[in-house]
């Protein structure tokens, strides 16, 4: 079965079922609309962007669903990135925000960790300069911060 | 800068990726607060302290949400407390800070004896607390922090008044509710109306409780609703019908009483779970006004299947799934409820049953239904505190037979000493010497040594096994020559599952002195977690565990190390006195025969010559590796404590050579129904 998604500058893209439904808004759109030919319309994904969520979803559609308890425990989070996924985030950059909408949890997470492995290992400073941030703290706030306690685990 | 790029950036490797990305989008992405805390929770907290959250205040905001904090909430059940949780708007203020940034709650239950009617007081005013703290948070557009929220043991004693009067928690996805009571599944309708979004619900017994229930039955109250099968229809289908549970993946639940029709819709509301939990549930058909329990006396092997294949039709990703019916006296699924379980399931790789139920039969069944060799995990774990051995579970044939287990958590199962002694050493020594209290009725079975079928009922098919939680038993009740059954049982276990990493063994005696062969299982090289559990324990020295030191000693200690002198070594064999040597008993022998074809040599297996062989291994000239490089843990627990002061000084010991193994001399704290049952579901 097919469903036909519609991007936000009006083009068709006709897409299998259990592809689209990779998407948990897609799956929930289609749970609550039922059987139905209407095509559904994603207003925040361009046909640039959505090209690319589908054809990750179509290299992903047979991954077994993810188990929270494996993945969410921050302590057990790996910043590894598998070589398809790495390649196919070095082509587009909106797919955070698309995988945010759509609700795409592991296109999400290789977007979160490629930008996460980006950030490791540099300086306050390269960060605010990498992705245009102002240092909004005065120096006296800096200090205090310093001064904090050191933040526990489990406290 | 909008629209521009990083080509021209400073930065190389991975940060490559960023050539592509264009600022505004940054700006973008990083300004959503999920999405920033999202990115940032890939960071290891170092990081996050260090680094991150000196960036900006929003980075710092994000970086503080991060921070896994627990608030403990403790319903106070006195009449003047109960006073002022009720409508007081301190309290709210008060309690809103701590409210607001945890990251887990967990409500526990002052325990002082109240009345139903305080109980429901002090439910309804910390309930008006907590709904006007999430409300705040709510009309000041606040981002929870709330994730789990954890109803430990005696917080909820009546479901149906108690549950709705919870706020909506959206933001929760993990549930927790600690209760030994039986429930019925109506209930979840109110669990998930409050709380959407659930990923994980547990609803099961807490140790304590267990434990409590031992001293008084009355502890386990049934947590009874009244409905007629209209009734149920009525929230099946009606306005309250379950919400679409898109994101539970693991669902957890002992002692419910199921349905068809309600079960039917909370697997339809939740088709991507991955993990379920049908412990000790009862099934029952409400039929007008009553409601009949099925129980043995009906056909229960069609009643399982049917709830099995129900799962099956709706939750096709399932990877654990485990049922079994209370059914008194036993607790678990029949033959034709396993074997429909493994055909629903053709993906599944672990069986997850009671201890109670595989039988001889059982396992005939699945070989001839070629599902044997499928299974790479198989937990037979005890559903029943109060299980301790259940000797009729064919664990020998089952470790004979399933080529591709790694793990097999088997706890109270048992596997006889007799059928590990493959060279009938024991039986000699019984023969020349019986012990005083020896039941001498009962003949002692030989293995026979030149039968191909005997030796391939002995030596273990599954050579890859990583995990294995055993009993081990007696079949003909001997009490002496205790230290050289240990010496056949670590001596066998130690050639025959040589890629162990978790190994848990239980029997009534285990001896401790170097010459029980304890040692020998520093042949496993990948050992982590070593845990004995044992009623009776001979003397011992804490010396027995010199070897226990990841190192040899240095030449010049060898002298005091057990056995190393000649006269030590001939004393071995003293109490063999009478017995003929391996290398003349073990000729011809089809069972050495067969370990060498899986590349083990059982030749030894039994006989001192075992430990001497260690001996000379250890204490080679060539430069021996640290034994044990990974062990993490290591548990010696005897019930008798008569050898206290020994177990303080072997731990001391062990803690002193061993600095970052978890090393643990005691009493046993735990049983298996709480330390694998509950632990592993």
């Amino acid at each position: 079965m097919t469903v036909i998604l519609v991007s936000s500058d009006n083009q068709d893209f006709k897409v299998d079922k259990e592809v689209a439904e990779r998407s948990i808004l897609i799956k929930n759109m289609l749970e609550d609309v039922g059987e139905s030919d209407s095509p559904i319309p994603l207003p925040n994904v361009t046909a640039a962007v959505l090209t690319k969520v589908i054809e990750y979803c179509e290299h992903h559609r047979n991954d077994p669903v993810q188990v929270p308890e494996e993945t969410d425990d921050p302590r057990k989070r790996s910043n590894d990135i598998e070589e398809w996924d790495m390649k196919f985030m070095q082509v587009d950059h909106e797919i955070i925000l698309a995988a945010n909408y759509l609700d795409i949890k592991p296109l999400l997470d290789v977007g979160c960790k490629t930008v996460a492995n980006i950030i490791k290992g540099k300086t306050p400073e390269e960060i605010r300069k990498a992705f245009n941030i102002v240092n909004d703290f005065t120096p006296e706030e800096e200090a205090q911060i310093k001064k904090e306690n050191e933040w526990a685990e489990d406290r | 800068m909008m629209g521009a790029t990083f080509r021209n950036s400073q930065f190389k490797g991975t940060d490559e990726l960023i050539f592509y990305f264009s600022i505004l989008d940054w700006e973008v992405a990083l300004g959503i607060p999920e999405v920033l805390e999202h990115i940032l929770s890939f960071l290891a907290l170092k990081n996050r302290q260090e680094v991150a959250r000196f960036v900006c205040k929003q980075w710092y905001a994000a970086c503080k949400n991060l921070i896994p904090t627990t608030h403990n909430w403790v319903l106070r059940l006195t009449p003047r407390s109960t006073i002022q949780d009720t409508n007081n708007d301190s309290d709210v203020d008060n309690k809103r800070d701590l409210i607001a940034s945890a990251h887990t709650i967990n409500l526990r239950v002052e325990k002082t004896g109240a009345s139903y009617t305080e109980r429901s007081h002090a439910w309804l005013g910390m309930m008006d607390t907590f709904s006007r703290i999430i409300c705040k948070q709510d009309n000041r557009r606040e981002h929870s922090r709330l994730r789990t929220l954890h109803l430990k043991e005696g917080v909820i004693w009546k479901f149906a008044e108690q549950i709705p009067l919870l706020p909506c928690l959206i933001t929760v996805s993990t549930l927790r509710i600690d209760m030994i009571a039986k429930w019925d599944i109506i209930h979840l309708f109110a669990i998930f109306k409050v709380c959407p979004n659930l990923e994980e619900l547990s609803i099961k017994p807490s140790l304590a409780a267990v434990k409590d229930s031992l001293r008084d039955s009355a502890v386990v109250h049934e947590q009874k609703v009244v409905l007629t099968s209209s009734q149920e229809y009525d929230l099946i289908s009606g306005t309250n019908a379950l919400p679409a549970l898109t994101r539970l993946r693991t669902s957890i639940f002992y002692n419910m009483t199921i349905t068809l029709p309600a079960l039917t819709a909370f697997l339809q509301a939740s088709p991507l779970l991955v993990k379920l939990i049908l412990a000790r549930c009862n099934h029952v058909v409400r039929q007008g006004q009553d409601v009949s329990l099925l129980d043995a006396t009906q056909d229960h092997d069609h009643q399982d299947t049917s709830i099995i294949r129900l799962v099956g039709a709706h939750c096709p990703d399932l990877k654990t799934f485990h049922l079994s019916m209370s059914r008194d006296p036993w607790c678990g699924l029949g033959s034709q409820g396993v074997v429909a379980l493994l055909e629903t399931f053709s993906h599944m790789e672990a069986c997850h049953l009671t201890d109670e139920l595989f039988s001889p039969n059982l396992l005939m069944g699945l070989n001839t239904a070629g599902l044997t060799n499928r299974i790479t995990t198989l937990n037979l774990l005890p559903t029943l505190h109060t299980s301790y051995q259940t000797p009729k579970i064919p664990l020998r044939e089952i470790l004979c037979s399933f080529e591709h287990l790694v793990h097999l958590r088997a706890p109270t199962a048992v596997y006889f000493v007799e059928d590990m002694d493959l060279h009938n050493v024991l039986d000699q020594l019984y023969a020349s010497n019986p012990g005083k209290n020896d039941d001498l009725s009962r003949q002692y079975r030989h293995i026979p040594t030149n039968d191909p079928v005997a030796a391939r009922q002995r030596v273990w098919a599954c050579r890859g096994l990583k995990t294995l939680h055993m009993s081990i038993g007696n079949r003909v009740s001997r009490n002496s020559h205790s230290t050289e059954a240990s010496l056949v049982i670590f001596g066998f276990l130690s050639r025959m599952a040589p890629r162990l990493q978790e190994l848990y063994l239980k029997r009534y005696a285990i001896t401790m002195t170097f010459e029980g062969g304890l040692a020998l299982l520093t042949r496993i090289r990948d050992l982590e977690r070593l845990r004995l559990v044992t009623v009776h324990c001979p003397l011992w020295m804490h010396s027995d565990l010199s070897w226990v030191d990841p190192n040899p000693p240095p030449k010049w200690e060898r002298l005091m190390y057990p056995l190393l002198r000649p006269g030590q070594r001939k004393k071995l064999w003293e109490p063999y006195y009478g017995i003929s040597r391996p290398e003349k008993a073990t000729k011809g022998s089809m069972l050495v025969e067969r370990g060498r074809e899986f590349g083990i040599d059982l030749s030894r297996v039994g006989y001192p010559d075992d430990l001497l062989e260690w001996i000379d291994d250890r204490h080679s000239e060539e430069e021996q590796a640290p034994s044990w490089p990974k062990l993490e843990s290591f548990w010696i627990e005897v019930l008798d404590g008569k050898s206290m002061s020994f177990f303080q000084k072997a731990e001391a010991f062990t803690r002193k050579v061993r600095p970052n193994v978890d090393a643990q001399f005691c009493q046993p704290q735990r049983d298996d129904f709480f330390l694998t049952t509950l632990q592993f579901y």
